[in-house]
């Protein structure tokens, strides 16, 4: 049977390959991992499985199967041989893949309506959060429409055209609020839906303000009254204070207590600060003078609106044709192009003509906003694979560039029907990278491929940790977005991203990591003269693999296996567990721990490779500080013999084969660029973007270029699902 | 502090119920919108619990508990025996690995309600099946402002892959609408508040709404038009996708006919808006069922599902002591602290339970309850969180003897009886003319459950 098949197909697959390497163990009921090869070739002219063949064929082409302990090897050629047999024959080797109808993520809703209207509306307490497919919460066929997400479109279009057109600007900026849990002190107890401070000390919080102006911070506090005094606090944002402000109001009664100071864009830190705690042992009560933080707010800003924005066009007399003007420039936007002439006579068909000039402005938002044009993206289909239209590669690249709507500039280009000739295409591609908005390509691509989304969640036991706090976590995250930025603004070399011998710190970060001190305020490039090893010593990533008491060589190493090498370790075999949470069985190191662990041969043949890439970042800690004292037990020895030392081992190991790196960033960026997982179609890609040294800006306008991104696939279901 | 002062700060703060809860029903004009006249509707609630149970103290055994005994983690319920039943001997046959090898948490939360075996992915091509809820819910359609509501304590989960190579999306929903297309949940109270009640208005905004109303509708025509255009140039996988769309404007004109005749005052309802996320998990939960409850009360929904955590939760339980994680905790290989710990969680949700059951049973409605018009099942579709089994699951069912349903029994199915039998039975029930079901193989008598 297995001969046959071979021979069939064209070029043949050399007969004795499946026969010699694969059916030994992938035959039968008892098939390894459930695949068997004969009951797939007995079926496969339907190809009822052909995901089962682009398994095979991916496991091929990265030359781990046949497993290295294997008795037989194939040579080298063989399996090129094979490799290629299969790619001809299978059909998903060439077949360009379809993206479907899919609507945009909460994250590009946000930033949309932020961009048509400057309004910035609470989307993540609004709507729920999208779902991850392939990694990536942006893959098209998961984006879907549902009745919830309907009705909350609809009430969140209505509140944002009324902020839009609310003359006072900090309506536009909805307050930022923090309670519960998001409240952090160094001292006092979580009681009363709050913090509770019985001697002097602050509740504090990081807010991240967007735009530099002038903001107001709200305490919502309470005080138990005692003593000759009123309870007082001063108010804090960054390093401005208020004057001492009194709080009369008993524990039942909180107030709100404000102050009002100008703040510059990034993250601050607010505090409440009680500052008169009072106590007389013996005297009568009430004696004790104690206080409660419930709520920190931060409301603006409350500047009067950018020159840019949306009111600012708003024509001041009644005529209507200004506002007609004001809405097709709108629409035009927020449809990406995709207008029709009547467009701007019909949103005005939504009011009556004698209603307020506000009414009918609203309602005409509220239109566009609800508008499939606005919310839903598709390239369509036809029978045979074509080249998106211009209007929809605009949209494709401000969503993949800029997590964002197309500009005017890019619609001009669509206008002139230039934008997907070459010259156009790469121009555009430099230009958009050049723009501040290619930032979410480190902030929406980048913490999403390094998984560091973790990190917000994260709590390292405070006990053991005890300087983790929100604004140093916030850092992390902010190190490793700054650190990705430089690389593409810089336009260099992909591989710099685990070679770098510099990071970006700001001065809690410096502190932590033991660096010299750094002004405060805006984060500044150092260098890390002994350690150039880039990413691997980020703290974000650090911490984001270590359990909360320990670090974890395991998820270390995992995270190694799959995000920069994107070979995933399988899941481990059911009823195995990990390690109990502080890592401790009496005696025994966490090393010994695990080598018992890898004593199951279930387990060994995976943790062999993961523990050993893990085991390379010992010399850090489980919030990414650099370990001190000798027993550092950072030596790793790979399958094949290799033995390495600490992360410049590991970074050593990553660059004498440079190619799967490369190759693990470029993947992730198509997937992240096409919102769809990839498949064998894309292999000369991959291959073509991994096998030379490359930059980043170049590796991403190679991926425009490309057809997976400019071409769209024949939807199967159109074909009645027949391959 | 006195006791009085903590009540008048946590009013103030709205995390708690803030009107006594049962004086707020009974008596007031908070009454459903079938209103008197008609009968009283029947209603189908399903709750899921993450990570199996400690089976040997939780799943009573024939020969040991006869009909009425209960386990030891049971034992909170026993104040409403009468009213509930726990079934024993059900099965998940799709919830097994089936050559599919890891994965039993993800497979567990995909195969609660829709009996079906989930396709192994993580990426784009999910697929489960349609859940018992929505079945309802669709032959249901249209009769009240939400087909169904689906609830949770826990938002939508992380990057990557959540449980052994399956979609993040299997362990963080337990509602399908179609196979490949989970019904996302509302996790936030006071968003669901805010769903529920926005039509809860003075009179004077209720004028400002009447004109706000006009314009959803001028907007909605003006939508429909612009999606007509947009479906030329699809093909039909896409014009299927684009449906969604239109199912969901359907559903928004659904809720302008509600909120024209609603009743909904702010002074008639049982709580303040909740101003505050809660921290402590417990009073979110019992928020989010609160809510539940009102939403059935006032007839804005006949069916609800509600995830009391995603499968594969490691969340801790700080108020019970217990600071370890959930499912780290449900691997205790026999240590004989962590099933301490399990236990406590265990007993906990059966408090949780036994409580919202209390609760429902004490709302009046036509000749009985509310719980009589709600039929209720709990439960998880793995056995015992150490061994990751699907079968003899651990489930209760209460409620819905205005339709015939019996409670106060331990009723044991011998051989294999599919959970899938059960819902065929609900949904017939419920009115949704079902003969089968994911793996099920006939029907359950439920005036014996």
């Amino acid at each position: 049977m297995i001969l046959a098949w071979c021979l069939a197909i064209n070029p043949p697959l050399p007969e004795s390959y499946l026969d010699r390497y694969c059916v030994g163990c992938h035959a039968d009921e008892d098939a390894e991992a459930g695949l068997d090869i004969e009951a797939l070739i007995e079926q496969s002219d339907a190809l009822g499985d052909e995901s089962s063949w682009i398994h095979i064929l991916e496991r091929i082409r990265r030359r781990d199967m046949p497993p290295v302990d294997h008795r037989r090897q194939p040579e080298e050629s063989a399996s090129a041989e094979a490799e290629a047999a299969i790619r001809a024959w299978l059909p998903a080797a060439t077949r360009l893949p379809h993206v479907p109808l899919r609507r945009m993520t909460r994250d590009a809703w946000t930033q949309a309506v932020d961009e048509l209207l400057s309004v910035q509306f609470p989307s993540e307490s609004f709507f729920p959060a999208d779902d991850i497919g392939e990694g990536f919460n942006r893959t098209a066929s998961l984006l879907r429409m549902s009745p919830l997400l309907t009705e909350k479109y609809m009430e969140a279009a209505e509140q944002v055209a009324a902020m839009a057109l609310d003359p006072n600007p900090a309506r536009r900026f909805p307050s930022k609020s923090a309670q519960g849990v998001n409240l952090e002190a160094e001292r006092g107890t979580r009681r009363l839906g709050g913090i509770y401070l019985s001697n002097r000390g602050e509740v504090k919080t990081v807010f991240h303000v967007e735009r530099r102006g002038r903001y107001e911070v709200q305490a919502r506090v309470a005080g138990q009254q005692a003593g000759p005094d009123p309870v007082k606090f001063v108010v804090r944002a960054g390093s401005n204070r208020s004057e001492p402000l009194s709080v009369a109001s008993p524990l039942s009664e909180p107030t709100i207590i404000q102050y009002t100071t100008q703040l510059n864009a990034g993250p601050i830190e607010i505090g409440a600060a009680f500052i008169n705690d009072f106590f007389e042992k013996g005297a009568p009560k009430p004696n004790d003078r104690n206080a409660l933080v419930l709520e920190l707010v931060l409301v603006g800003p409350l500047d009067r609106p950018l020159p840019d924005h949306f009111l600012n066009k708003m024509p001041t007399s009644r005529n209507l044709n200004s506002l007609r003007k004001v809405l097709r420039d709108l629409v035009q936007r927020a449809f990406r192009g995709n207008t029709y002439s009547n467009d701007v006579d019909r949103l005005l068909s939504l009011s009556d003509p004698e209603d307020s000039w506000n009414d009918r402005l609203q309602a005409a938002l509220v239109g566009v906003l609800m508008s499939p044009r606005f919310l839903l993206v598709a390239e369509g289909s036809s029978d045979t694979p074509r080249q998106i239209e211009d209007q929809e590669l605009a949209t494709k690249l401000s969503s993949f560039l800029w997590n964002g709507l197309p500009d005017d500039a890019l619609l001009r280009e669509v206008g002139k029907g230039t934008l997907s000739q070459e010259d156009v295409l790469q121009r555009t591609v430099k230009r958009m990278l050049k723009d501040p908005r290619s930032r979410s390509i480190a902030e929406n691509f980048g913490l999403q491929w390094l998984h560091l989304d973790v990190l917000a969640k994260h709590r390292p036991d405070p006990d053991r940790f005890p300087n983790i706090d929100t604004k140093l976590r916030q850092a992390m995250q902010q190190e490793t977005v700054h650190f990705l930025d430089h690389i593409l603004r810089r336009d260099l070399p992909v591989d710099e991203i685990i070679r770098a011998n510099y990071t970006f710190v700001d001065s809690a970060l410096a502190e932590h990591y033991g660096f010299r001190p750094v002004p405060s305020g805006k984060f500044r490039r150092v260098r890390t003269p002994n350690e150039s090893f880039g990413l691997l010593r980020h703290a974000s990533i650090l911490m984001a693999t270590s359990n909360p008491t320990r670090t974890s060589p395991v998820k270390r190493g995992k995270w190694v296996l799959t995000s920069l090498l994107d070979a995933p370790p399988p899941p481990a075999p059911p009823g195995v567990d990990g390690l109990t949470a502080d890592g401790q069985v009496e005696g025994m190191s966490l090393r010994e721990q695990m080598e018992m662990h890898r004593a199951n041969p279930d387990c060994a043949s995976c943790h062999i490779r993961m523990d050993a890439l893990g085991f390379a970042l010992e010399g850090f800690d489980a919030v990414g500080r650099a370990k001190t004292g000798t027993d550092i037990d950072d030596l790793a020895e790979l399958p094949d013999g290799t033995v390495f030392r600490g992360a410049s081992g590991l970074r050593d190991v990553l660059l004498a084969d440079l190619q799967p790196f490369r190759r693990s960033l470029a993947r992730h960026l198509l997937v992240y660029a096409t919102q769809r997982g990839t498949g064998p179609s894309d292999d000369a890609l991959l291959d073509a973007l991994s096998k030379d040294p490359i930059t980043l800006p170049q590796m991403i306008e190679k991926i425009v270029l490309s057809d997976a991104f400019l071409r769209q696939g024949v939807d199967r279901v159109d074909l009645g699902s027949k391959p | 502090m006195t006791s009085c002062d903590r009540r008048a700060i946590l009013r103030g703060l709205g995390t708690a119920v803030t009107l006594p809860w049962l004086e707020a029903f009974r008596g007031s004009n908070l009454a459903s919108a079938a209103s008197s006249a008609t009968p009283a509707p029947l209603r189908s609630a399903f709750m899921f619990i993450p990570n199996g149970v400690h089976a040997p103290d939780w799943v009573p055994e024939q020969k040991v508990h006869g009909d009425r005994g209960l386990t030891p983690l049971l034992e909170p319920i026993s104040g409403q025996r009468d009213r509930i039943s726990v079934l024993v001997g059900l099965d998940h046959h799709n919830a097994k690995a089936l050559g599919d090898g890891p994965g039993d948490h993800a497979r567990s939360s995909a195969c609660f309600l829709t009996a079906a075996h989930p396709r192994k992915t993580s990426g784009e091509d999910i697929e489960a099946g349609i859940s018992v809820d929505q079945v309802m819910a669709k032959a249901l359609q249209g009769r009240t402002r939400f087909d169904s509501l689906e609830l949770g304590c826990e938002g939508s989960m992380g990057t990557g892959g959540c449980d052994s190579g399956y979609a993040c999306v299997y362990s963080g929903n337990i509602s399908w609408s179609a196979p490949d297309r989970p019904s996302p949940k509302e996790s936030n109270p006071r968003a669901l508040y805010d769903r529920l009640f926005a039509a809860a208005r003075t009179a004077e905004a209720k004028r400002a709404q009447a004109e706000r109303l006009e314009t959803r509708r001028s907007v909605l025509d003006f939508v429909r038009e612009d999606a007509r255009q947009l479906e030329k140039k699809l093909g039909a996988g896409d014009r299927d996708r684009l449906d969604e769309y239109f199912e969901g404007l359907r559903g928004v004109e659904r809720q302008l006919e509600y909120l024209d005749q609603a009743e909904l005052t702010t002074s008639n309802l049982p709580f303040d808006r909740p101003e505050v996320h809660p921290e402590n998990y417990r009073e979110h939960l019992r928020l989010m069922l609160d809510l539940m409850t009102v939403a059935f009360r006032t007839d804005q929904t006949r069916i609800a599902t509600m995830m009391w955590a995603n499968e594969g939760t490691n969340r801790s339980f700080p108020f019970l002591g217990v600071k370890e994680g959930h499912h780290h905790l449900s691997h205790h290989k026999g240590d004989a602290t962590m099933i301490q710990n399990i236990r406590t969680i265990n007993r906990f949700q059966n408090e949780e339970f036994n409580r919202f059951i209390e609760r429902l049973a004490k709302i009046p409605e036509g000749n009985g309850s509310l719980l009589d018009h709600t039929m209720i099942l709990f439960g998880s579709a793995i056995r015992d969180g150490n061994r990751h089994d699907h079968d003899n699951l651990p489930i209760l069912m209460a409620g819905g003897e205005a339709a015939g349903l019996r409670h106060g029994k331990n009723n044991y199915f011998q051989g294999k009886t599919p959970l899938a039998n059960l819902f065929v039975s609900m949904m017939q029930t419920m009115g949704a003319g079902v003969d089968a079901f994911g793996d099920s193989t006939g029907t359950i008598d439920l005036q014996r459950v």
